[in-house]
């Protein structure tokens, strides 16, 4: 990993009916890195995120960086793994189905397209959920459905995949294995990887970055620089502190 | 040709009152058109939750009604006044125009989706009334001809211009759904994910919205402004309990409007009951079973 941008942030401020959720925010993603937003309730970590999508509107600039370090407009090979709940499961649809939407020019009426299908195969393996294929959205567990969204943010073949909230409510195996296939993912793909969190024990053993947010960045860097004790009792309060600390320092994050 | 057509299509139902009236030969084709239009269209108007939006559209046709006559009574002695096409364009246009508008509302307001649509429905309602009763004062129309038309809708009525109009509106519709069947699928799903993923969100819900005004319009002539969103809703709502993949959703939504407009039509002859009430008393049967389906399923 190098701590060349992938993304880089100048000044983002969102204000939405006269109100300031985010101000002056000035950072950046390091290529290859895992970085995580994270803040307490209401800190503007999902409006950064969407920001950086493009699907709210911001003052200041933000920059996605090709691997040539040259500057690479928006819409370019970019997954989006939103929150589980923003999600209407409730239609006919299976996995497969879901896989193809946006992979093949011909209406699912009219059938699957057998390229389109092999590579939804390829991805869903890819996240251990090869055995999925055919089962209805609507009735996956949380883990099982976060990674066939991960499967889908990369069926567009992204070198940037970001993620809001991906294991907010999935049980701690599920979540945990979400963690692990992310983490090989992105070192086998060399992705980098953007994602809203509130869960401290998430961040300190998958991401190498963090961006501390509330309203306004904090403090950014790895995740030892940034999550120092003092930094955490502003971002959190005091109370956060004393259950997360013992671990965040204890632990060596990968390629730290 | 028209008529061609309609007596091609009755020689395939059981019916023997199909071969002997021509106007319920065309009703059977203008339902045969109809049918698969509300069910695929329909689909979409269940994932995005715009039952009362079709509703207020259908609404509009008072107002659309009210100008159409007003209209008329401007152009009067012209073939344009005479033929009933002023009222058409008039009620076609409103409806469109209501469409737009809601869709331009709900998109930029920050009032619940349901209130505005709430107070464009009202007024669009509150409008007609007022200039049709004037009219009714006036004698300029016959009350009787309103709620025939309007409120109950009547398919046996349909004359061969309106089948081809029909089938014009059919063949856009069906290239709509060729296009862009999978992508309003991603768009209900998650809107923001299909934007990141390339989707033209905006356009597609303004474009959809404006081919669903022109539906419920030509749907109130065959059920009425009371029954047009269960014409919509019913047959996608019960293709959701029955099919398991989002293609099976497609064709099921269609075999089970066919059914029910055909069975209707017919029961409605042998009866003597108005069509569009009768066609949505099947529809009701067949969800009530779909639900019962679904139920024993575990949904």
């Amino acid at each position: 990993m190098s701590e060349e941008p992938a993304i880089g942030m100048r000044g983002v401020t969102v204000r939405q009916g006269g109100i300031s959720i985010l101000t002056g925010v000035t950072a950046s993603v390091p290529r290859g890195s895992v970085t995580a937003i994270i803040g307490p309730n209401g800190a503007g970590k999902t409006t950064l995120l969407r920001a950086m999508l493009g699907l709210c509107s911001y003052s200041g600039s933000i920059t996605y960086f090709d691997r040539d370090g040259r500057p690479a407009s928006y819409p370019r090979r970019i997954g989006y793994v939103p929150q589980r709940l923003d999600f209407d499961r409730g239609m006919p649809m299976t996995v497969l189905d879901l896989l193809l939407l946006d992979q093949q020019r011909r209406p699912l009426w009219l059938g699957r397209s057998a390229p389109a299908v092999a590579r939804a195969k390829a991805q869903l393996q890819r996240v251990e959920a090869v055995h999925l294929i055919d089962r209805p959205i609507g009735k996956l567990s949380g883990g099982e459905f976060q990674r066939v969204q991960l499967a889908l943010s990369l069926m567009a073949d992204p070198e940037i995949i970001l993620l809001d909230e991906p294991v907010s409510g999935v049980d701690v195996q599920g979540g945990q294995l979400f963690c692990d296939l992310l983490e090989t993912i992105q070192r086998e793909s060399l992705l980098t990887v953007v994602m809203v969190s509130h869960d401290l024990s998430v961040v300190s053993k998958h991401a190498t970055h963090v961006l501390c947010l509330n309203r306004e960045l904090l403090a950014a860097g790895t995740v030892h620089e940034a999550l120092t004790p003092s930094t955490l009792s502003q971002v959190f309060g005091p109370h956060a502190l004393f259950g997360h600390v013992h671990g965040l320092c204890s632990h060596t994050p990968p390629g730290a | 040709m028209v008529d061609g057509f309609a007596s091609m299509l009755a020689r395939l139902v059981p019916y023997s009152n199909f071969h002997e009236y021509p106007f319920l030969k065309r009703a059977l084709l203008g339902l045969t058109l109809l049918a698969p239009l509300t069910a695929t269209m329909g689909l979409q108007v269940v994932n995005f939750r715009l039952s009362f939006f079709s509703e207020a559209v259908g609404h509009s046709v008072f107002t659309g009604v009210a100008i159409g006559y007003l209209l008329s009574i401007l152009a009067a002695g012209s073939a344009f006044a005479e033929t009933g096409i002023a009222i058409d364009l008039a009620t076609l246009a409103f409806g469109i125009l209501v469409a737009l508008a809601i869709t331009y509302y709900r998109r930029s307001s920050t009032l619940p989706s349901d209130t505005v649509i709430g107070v464009f429905s009202a007024s669009v309602v509150s409008f007609g009334l007022m200039v049709i009763g004037y009219l009714i004062q006036r004698g300029t129309i016959a009350p009787q001809n309103i709620f025939q038309t309007f409120l109950a809708g009547n398919i046996l009525t349909v004359e061969p211009i309106h089948l081809t109009v029909l089938a014009g509106f059919f063949a856009v519709v069906m290239l709509f759904h060729a296009v862009a069947y999978n992508r309003m699928l991603l768009v209900s799903l998650n809107p923001e994910l299909a934007q990141t993923r390339g989707v033209p969100v905006a356009l597609l819900e303004y474009f959809f919205s404006a081919l669903l005004a022109v539906l419920v319009i030509f749907s109130i002539r065959s059920v009425g402004v009371l029954l047009v969103t269960a014409l919509l809703v019913i047959p996608a709502a019960s293709a959701r309990n029955f099919a398991r993949t989002a293609g099976q959703l497609f064709w099921v939504a269609i075999g089970l409007s066919l059914f029910a407009c055909i069975s209707g039509l017919v029961l409605s002859d042998a009866f003597s009951t108005y069509t569009g009430a009768t066609i949505i008393a099947v529809m009701t049967l067949i969800f009530l079973l779909s639900e019962a389906m679904a139920a024993l399923r575990g949904r």
